[in-house]
């Protein structure tokens, strides 16, 4: 930013960040139908049915998710750089590109939700893998779009200025964007599939996302706390270390029950349990140059931002390490895949790890593009992320009951058989925990409601000081 | 794998659950108090808090390890993974104040 001049990457971000909010939109709207539909399973059905519900909630999260880290990273480059995103022109065609194609995707989704499963499917309708069954011509697409992304970052950090921010999230970038190849490849061997699936999903989200949320996090401890650069890149580094570490092979814990050899018992749980370590590091990092920091009396620039950022900490630190590692470990998991287990744990820890910092990232878009010195909370601000964190939080507490029930009625009293499914799936506490879930999945929608509000309006909701300081510095500069 | 992968009656879910939450808890808060004395945002006898928090820890993952009948490898492991912990914030905040007081005095040539 130059000013209150924007960069021509810090405008094609905010288109990035305007379609990843429309799109978390449709994420909980879809995740809201299929929740009723756990109650009342006659509910849409025929129409839309829970598996495309189901499909359209998760694949929505990953697409808006995937938006919103491409729009920050277009945000902070030139930032960072000092220099204008080179081959921006090509980024907007990308951008056009990508979202018709999901545009597209999804209304095949929605049109076209029962057929036979042939070649053509793979191509035109879905590739049928979870969370990312887009068809082959799609996942084509998105390459392209991704190799004209990952081009301008190169190009622009090899022009600019080489910050360690950029640096590690060049690296991770490419790490990001090659291992989705890995599921891109058909395969009748259901254990060879799932094999390098899980290539994608987890090396996403337990690797290359969590350093990516580290680089973001730190670029925005600089935006929103002064934090001293150094610090902040020292504390990337060691993060990076640790999230690589364990986090590669943790993708051993995935490898338990798919038909892959034993040792991978072993492996997962060693690495999953050092999993949590790199989450603790994050929260100690935030607390340390927020201590740092206010120590110092530099005060808050982007309380929103901040707000979030220090929700990221607390939900990835409890989604992804506290609800991931009680039921993480082979010999207890042996009981726990395939309930609400996962789902609790991955509503708190997708929420925590990412949903939070995407947020944070798009206040601070949402305060340069308005030019101003600082940006506080306001009601509205306030009122979105206490309903959708409380809501999030019920939820994960909601599922977790529902969880327990399965795992001990299924699992452990009827032994995985399909009369203990039945049972436990009519058990009054597994009902009324997928209750609460509906109940707090409208809390969160409501929510939603007044985050967007606020991204459209806070910036002119600010107290009279706010806008007289930025005209100060604005006349200084 | 006999030994690695025994049953576990159903009885043992939940101390599992907690346990296992436990063990996370008490190494946040191993880590969180031993920041903020180190940052003196707090009076130094809280770091008293911080190690009974370790202890807590060592307590719970021993106790993680009997639900989850362990065998005796992965318990040498585990008592390593302890002791590592133990030292791991004092490296890691060794190094961050050492670049600190290299950056406290001098402004960085990048700060945005």
């Amino acid at each position: 930013m130059q000013g209150n001049r924007l960069y021509e990457g810090q405008k094609l971000a905010l288109k990035y960040f305007t379609v990843a909010i429309v799109l978390f939109g449709a994420q909980l709207l879809f995740g809201l139908f299929a929740a009723i539909q756990f109650l009342y399973p006659d509910f849409l059905f025929g129409i839309l049915d829970f598996s495309i519900n189901r499909m359209l909630h998760i694949n929505a999260l990953v697409v808006w998710l995937l938006y919103a880290m491409i729009g920050a990273v277009y945000w902070l480059l030139p930032d960072e750089a000092g220099v204008e995103v080179v081959g921006v022109k090509l980024g907007e065609i990308a951008f056009y590109i990508l979202t018709a194609a999901v545009a597209v995707v999804v209304l095949v989704y929605l049109f076209i939700q029962v057929g036979p499963g042939e070649e053509s499917t793979i191509w035109f309708i879905t590739e049928g893998r979870e969370y990312i069954e887009a068809p082959r011509w799609a996942d084509i697409g998105i390459v392209a779009v991704v190799l004209v992304f990952l081009y301008n970052v190169y190009a622009t950090v090899m022009k600019g200025r080489h910050t360690g921010i950029l640096v590690v999230l060049m690296a991770d970038l490419i790490a990001l964007a090659g291992l989705y190849l890995a599921g891109m490849f058909y395969t009748d061997n259901i254990s060879v599939d799932q094999f390098w699936w899980w290539w994608v999903v987890h090396l996403w989200v337990e690797a290359t996302w969590e350093v990516y949320v580290a680089a973001v996090g730190g670029y925005i401890l600089i935006k929103t706390l002064n934090a001293n650069r150094k610090v902040v890149e020292m504390w990337l580094w060691i993060e990076v270390a640790m999230m690589f570490g364990s986090g590669i092979l943790g993708l051993g814990h995935h490898y338990f029950w798919i038909g892959t050899p034993e040792y991978w018992w072993e492996i997962g749980a060693l690495f999953s349990a050092l999993e949590p370590v790199p989450l603790v590091g994050l929260f100690v990092h935030v607390l340390y140059d927020w201590g740092k920091e206010t120590g110092k009396g530099n005060t808050i620039k982007n309380v929103p931002a901040f707000a979030w950022l220090t929700v990221e900490t607390f939900g990835n630190f409890l989604g992804a390490g506290v609800w991931g590692f009680m039921h993480t470990l082979p010999q207890i998991n042996l009981y726990t895949h395939g309930t609400q287990w996962p789902a609790a744990h991955g509503h708190l820890a997708f929420y925590g790890a990412y949903v939070a910092i995407m947020i944070s990232a798009i206040y601070i878009a949402v305060q340069g593009k308005a030019g101003l010195k600082e940006l506080k909370m306001t009601k509205a601000g306030w009122w979105a992320i206490s309903l959708i964190t409380v809501g999030v939080l019920l939820m994960t507490v909601a599922l977790t009951i529902s969880a327990y029930v399965q795992t001990m009625v299924e699992r452990g009293m009827y032994g995985a058989t399909w009369e203990g499914y039945f049972v436990a799936q009519a058990n009054t506490w597994f009902v009324q925990g997928i209750g609460w879930r509906l109940v707090t999945g409208l809390m969160v929608l409501v929510g939603y409601g007044f985050l967007v509000y606020d991204l459209l309006t806070c910036d002119k909701k600010q107290p009279a000081e706010v806008y007289e300081a930025s005209k100060e510095a604005a006349a200084a500069a | 794998m006999e030994y690695y992968m025994q049953d576990i009656p159903h009885q043992d879910f939940l101390p599992i659950f907690v346990v296992s939450a436990m063990v996370i808890i008490f190494g946040m808060m191993y880590a969180g108090f031993f920041t903020i004395v180190k940052l003196r945002l707090v009076k130094n006898w809280v770091m008293i808090l911080a190690y009974l928090s370790w202890l807590a820890l060592v307590g719970c993952m021993y106790y993680l390890g009997e639900l989850l009948r362990v065998e005796p490898y992965t318990q040498k492991v585990l008592i390593g993974a302890m002791v590592g912990y133990l030292i791991f914030p004092h490296i890691v905040y060794f190094l961050l104040e050492k670049v600190h007081n290299r950056y406290e005095h001098s402004e960085p040539e990048l700060k945005t």
